[in-house]
């Protein structure tokens, strides 16, 4: 028998012959020292690359990993966003009615505003309007306001509430902000 | 290796997992973890990742041949196998698929080099290298590498000298373990051509090592 193509060898070795080609080729390298030999250097090849060490991982993968997945899935990422939803809508509501109050109660008005009308068709508001009265008549007699206060209207209580609860709502973001690797 | 997580969404930096969380991640398997991860918990995935990142990145060197692009293909494999988590089945190995994920990107930047989707068809490359039927060694320095006795090293280079298409063949046979089927199928070539790409690159890698050692 003549030698076998040299691609033959591989397929050989990559056990891709047929059973009779196989045969035909293991006949043949028993009795031929030329073909032992070429496959021989094949298969010191294919060790070679099956053992070939890993190369060193130059730096850990782990954090800048989680740095991209984290924002979008965690549910610790859900949560803040929904209690930074909860203090702005916290926020404008102690703007809008906590302004008249505190105006009453530092006797820039001498009546408390009436407390809002119900709307019969909304349970919502009616609930609302019922806390803003026990609100207020909480505050009905706080005991001497200082004069310091007495010159300050609804609409600048209402302001000053806001503009600290934006004060609030802005530290909160950056203490929630991503780190720079998470916003890649 | 930091046995802390970078708690990535709060400027605090505390750990995302406390040490008992580690060591409980430890000892899950990698389908449990992607369960956790999948349910809410990327911090179970961290350990996924601490678990296969050698292997992943080792895949993405030895196709493209640099580091910091292996690295930056390893990282893209991880997240997006997690936003792919839904479609992994835990009851399988997570390995080799993180592995799939990995090698697809790394495929796509070698076929992104050539100019066109990796094949074992005749690529610019491909012409380039087998007229001749020499490999390049312009990146490499043999004489270095011989002089230290690094075999393993002279090996790499000789890797990293083969024609993408080449490279992928033997990553995929001899690194992977994949059959000649799942190979063609990975590269969308006729199993015929992986027989011969894999016999010419086993020869320019015979071919190279003897002319360097």
């Amino acid at each position: 028998m003549s030698h076998p193509a040299a691609e033959i060898l591989d397929l050989y070795l990559d056990d891709q012959l047929d059973a009779g080609a196989r045969a035909t080729v293991a006949a043949h390298l028993s009795t031929c020292p030329a073909c032992q030999a070429e496959l021989a250097a094949v298969q010191d090849l294919f060790r070679e690359l099956e053992t070939l060490p890993a190369d060193r991982l130059p730096r850990d993968l782990t954090a800048p990993v989680l740095a991209r997945i984290a924002p979008a899935r965690s549910w610790r990422a859900a949560l803040a966003a929904a209690l930074l939803g909860a203090q702005v809508a916290l926020t404008g509501l102690l703007a809008l009615w906590i302004g008249p109050t505190l105006a009453g109660w530092a006797g820039a008005v001498t009546t408390l505003p009436e407390p809002p009308a119900v709307d019969p068709a909304g349970a919502l508001a009616a609930g609302w309007a019922l806390a803003t009265a026990q609100l207020q008549s909480l505050l009905n007699s706080p005991g001497p306001a200082p004069d310091l206060l007495a010159g300050i209207g609804p609409q600048d209580w209402a302001l000053l509430v806001a503009a600290a609860g934006g004060l609030w709502l802005l530290g909160n973001r950056l203490l929630l902000a991503a780190p720079p690797e998470a916003r890649r | 290796m930091d046995g802390t997580l970078a708690q990535p969404w709060g400027a605090a930096h505390r750990p995302l997992s406390t040490p008992a969380e580690i060591e409980t991640w430890t000892r899950l398997t990698d389908g449990q973890l992607a369960m956790l991860a999948r349910g809410g918990r990327p911090d179970a995935y961290g350990e996924l990742v601490r678990r296969h990142q050698l292997a992943v990145y080792n895949i993405a060197y030895r196709l493209v041949g640099e580091r910091e692009e292996a690295l930056d293909l390893a990282q893209d494999a991880f997240v997006r196998a997690y936003a792919a988590l839904a479609n992994f089945d835990p009851a399988r190995p997570f390995g080799p698929w993180i592995n799939r994920v990995v090698t697809n990107l790394a495929l796509n930047v070698l076929g992104r080099r050539a100019g066109a989707p990796l094949s074992l068809e005749r690529s610019p490359a491909a012409e380039s290298h087998a007229g001749g039927g020499a490999l390049t060694d312009s990146a490499a320095e043999p004489e270095r590498v011989y002089l230290a006795g690094e075999r393993q090293a002279l090996l790499r280079q000789a890797i990293l000298a083969l024609p993408p298409h080449y490279r992928a063949v033997v990553e995929l046979r001899h690194f992977q373990d994949r059959s000649y089927d799942e190979i063609a199928a990975a590269l969308a070539i006729p199993p015929s051509a992986v027989k011969s790409h894999l016999f010419r690159a086993r020869r320019l890698l015979r071919q190279w090592l003897e002319d360097h050692a």
